[in-house]
């Protein structure tokens, strides 16, 4: 088997080396994305938020697979013609960003409204508020779903293959159809997306806990454990939080 | 509550159980399970009501009738398709597959029922004289860097392989799931050509702007595949493809779908 | 595409839906049947080493990878075992079912720990038994809690069961590409069978609205609102 792992390697490596650039253009349009959708949605006027919300609700759904062949197959009989890493992107940053616009709305949504009013009486106008006050908090906030998401996207990049892109999955494919030995090159495949998304998530999270300590998750223990939050005493808050 | 529970206890018990029997396979030896390229005409494909049609769909429906077994159509990934019937979730595979060396090691085939050769697709531009004729020819198409799309696990893949990029042209083998989505990209304008079975080039590019360019006579002929324990059926198909060919049926099949495309 | 083709086209796009409905129903089904006994476990049991390390393990795999590898996984993985067949309905099935229950154990053992600890010392001073306090007492919070992110799994389960042809099953995403494929068509039938996923996605949330207005308890949503295990699911 350690054999056969080396022999498929630089294969798979060319796979992993697509993945890899797939999620480090993916991630920043995600992010900004969501950013931009959740601040229209909170903050703009009527046509803007239903525009907004609208997005929302196309790109969560709908299956990326689809949104992937639309942008891939369809778009052109309309006129844009998106290259296979183009296509990909688009469709991972467009659904991504979906998703985040909605952890960072709630997070808009979380701050208290003092935090504006106190804003207002310092005699910023709302848009400097919103960029200097508000954003800057929601964003700590929503880390953890946001990471959430971003952790998603590196597993579900694993359907570029199916806009012609080689990647790491579309090489494992290729390698088991050939080799016949399924189980073991799935399995290698996987552990290598597993590794990628305990990286980040580790790395995410000490994020999260660094920038935020009084909502970040516990951590280096098992994700999603639902312990009493730690309040940490340097940045003990004067509010009450409703957490249960 | 304690009722929904148990409620929800006997539910989850019968879904288990109804997951549980969908796992057991359909042990009913009159019925065979062909597997199909969706996407492959003339050989196979899934029309618009969403029924199976094709040259060798007819075929095997009339050696299962004249041989008297039962045949179900299912469409398959055509790259998984080898690993599938291996798998035994299919029984046979009569969907236009070429017999190959690489095959024979995994599958066994029925004897030869009709030969091919590959063509080369492209997009159709207008000469000077305002007639129709392809954007590249044989040779332009296969210059380095130009972007040929193939279907993945295909002889087209394998021939562009070993005879092309072998031989140090680096072209782009652009991999797509089944033959039509290539020459829907390659309408669309990402790839310069794509390589297919000639007959579902004919088949497919109608009223559509493109042109076959020329064709590359690798002498490659159908067979139907199973198992290769499964030597019963194999007989079956067999003596069946004999009969058929025997009688005006075949005929009749190769003019409705072979034939003046 | 003519609208004659659309018509003809519907029905088989209908049974596509319905094995994509069935695929997800089993799935989710079959998620709740393993992830409330793991949630459960895993939240009544904090300090049994193995046990804790068993299920993070499972948590772990069918969290961390990718549900097509998971697929790819279980359905040639399985397979290949000399004896074992599966069929493909099957493997999506177990491969979404097994990554559902996953999360769902996760889901549950946070809506679990959500609900007030004051209600076990009330049903203790009544004299419930432990088994009598968890079907009766927390079950029913634990469950209204967890209906935001039940909703959200159908969402996921929904979208993963597109993937499902890549190991034969003719479900609603394929039989919009040969739909596709056959009248040569690369708009109308995809962009149909977003309308028909977008459909089913809003179907999902309204049942689950449904059920969370009715079994709604007054007081008790200000902190299902707020719970961190629901975080990102409210509409």
């Amino acid at each position: 088997m350690i054999r056969f792992f080396l022999d498929i390697l630089p294969e798979l490596g060319a796979g992993l080396a697509v993945t890899l650039k797939l999620i480090v253009c993916s991630v920043p349009l995600g992010v900004l994305m969501g950013v931009i959708v959740a601040m229209s949605r909170t903050y703009g006027p009527r046509p803007v938020r239903f525009l907004a919300a609208s997005y929302q609700s196309v790109f969560r759904g709908v299956p990326l697979l689809v949104q992937l062949f639309i942008l891939y197959y369809t778009l052109p009989r309309f006129g844009l013609l998106l290259s296979p890493f183009a296509a990909a992107v688009a469709g991972f940053g467009l659904c991504s960003g979906a998703y985040h616009s909605e952890y960072i709305r709630s997070a808009l949504l979380s701050i208290p409204t003092s935090q504006m009013e106190a804003a207002y009486a310092l005699g910023m106008k709302k848009i400097t508020a919103i960029r200097r006050v508000i954003l800057p908090q929601a964003l700590r906030r929503s880390l953890g779903g946001c990471g959430n998401e971003i952790v998603s996207l590196i597993k579900y990049s694993s359907l570029a293959y199916l806009v012609t892109l080689v990647d790491l999955t579309g090489a494992g494919k290729q390698i088991a159809y050939r080799s016949f030995r399924f189980f073991e090159t799935f399995l290698i495949v996987g552990l290598i997306y597993l590794a990628m998304v305990a990286v980040t998530s580790s790395g995410l999270r000490a994020l999260e806990f660094h920038l935020d300590p009084e909502h970040a998750r516990p951590w280096p223990l098992a994700r999603g454990t639902a312990r009493p939050i730690r309040r940490s005493r340097k940045f003990a808050s004067k509010e009450g939080h409703i957490e249960s | 509550m304690s009722k929904r529970f148990s409620q929800t206890a006997v539910y989850s018990l019968l879904l288990s159980l109804a997951v549980g029997l969908a796992a057991v396979p359909a042990v009913a030896q009159t019925v065979y399970v062909d597997g199909i390229d969706a996407a492959f005409p003339p050989f196979s494909f899934i029309n618009t009501q969403g029924e199976a049609e094709g040259f060798d769909v007819d075929v095997v429906r009339w050696i299962g009738e004249e041989m008297g077994f039962d045949i179900q159509i299912v469409p398959v990934d055509w790259d998984a398709i080898v690993p599938t019937l291996k798998l035994g979730t299919i029984d046979l595979i009569a969907s236009g597959m070429t017999i190959t060396q690489e095959r024979l090691e995994q599958v066994a085939f029925t004897d030869p029922y009709w030969s091919i050769e590959l063509a080369v697709v492209v997009r159709q531009t207008t000469d000077s004289d305002g007639e129709p004729i392809g954007e590249k020819n044989l040779f332009t198409a296969m210059q380095p860097g130009q972007r040929v799309g193939v279907q993945r696990g295909t002889t087209s893949q394998s021939w562009l392989e070993e005879n092309v990029a072998a031989n140090g042209i680096e072209i782009e083998i652009v991999l797509y799931d089944n033959f039509l989505l290539a020459l829907d990209d390659l309408e669309i304008g990402r790839v310069s050509s794509a390589v297919m079975d000639e007959p579902t080039a004919l088949s497919a590019i109608g009223g559509r702007p493109l042109a076959v360019a020329g064709t590359i006579a690798t002498g490659e002929i159908y067979g139907y595949a199973v198992r290769k324990d499964d030597t019963e059926l194999l007989s079956l198909l067999n003596e069946g493809l004999r009969r058929i060919q025997a009688s005006p049926v075949w005929d009749e099949l190769v003019t409705e779908w072979l034939v003046g495309q | 595409m003519t609208t004659a083709d659309l018509l003809t086209a519907l029905p088989g796009l209908m049974r596509g839906a319905g094995m994509t409905l069935l695929i997800v129903l089993i799935a989710i089904a079959g998620g709740i049947a393993l992830g409330l006994p793991l949630g459960t476990l895993w939240s009544a049991l904090p300090s049994r080493r193995l046990l804790r390390s068993l299920l993070w393990l499972f948590d772990r795999v069918f969290r961390g990878f990718p549900a097509l590898v998971l697929l790819f996984l279980v359905y040639f993985g399985v397979g290949s075992i000399p004896g074992m067949r599966i069929s493909p309905f099957a493997a999506v099935a177990l491969a979404l079912g097994l990554r559902s229950a996953a999360y769902q154990s996760q889901l549950f053992r946070a809506a679990l720990e959500m609900v007030d600890k004051g209600q076990r010392d009330a049903a203790a001073s009544l004299g419930l038994s432990g088994t009598a306090t968890f079907i009766h007492i927390l079950l029913p919070q634990a469950l209204r809690f967890s209906l935001p992110g039940l909703a959200n799994e159908y969402s996921v389960v929904l979208k993963d069961s597109a993937l499902a042809f890549a190991v034969g099953v003719v479900e609603l995403m394929s039989r919009g590409k040969f739909l596709s494929m056959a009248t040569k068509d690369t708009a109308t039938p995809y962009l149909l069978i977003a309308a028909m996923y977008w459909v089913l996605t809003q179907l999902g949330v309204t049942f689950f609205r449904q059920i969370e207005q009715r079994r709604r308890i007054p007081g008790l949503g200000t902190h299902a609102s707020q719970s961190r295990a629901n975080r990102g699911t409210q509409p």
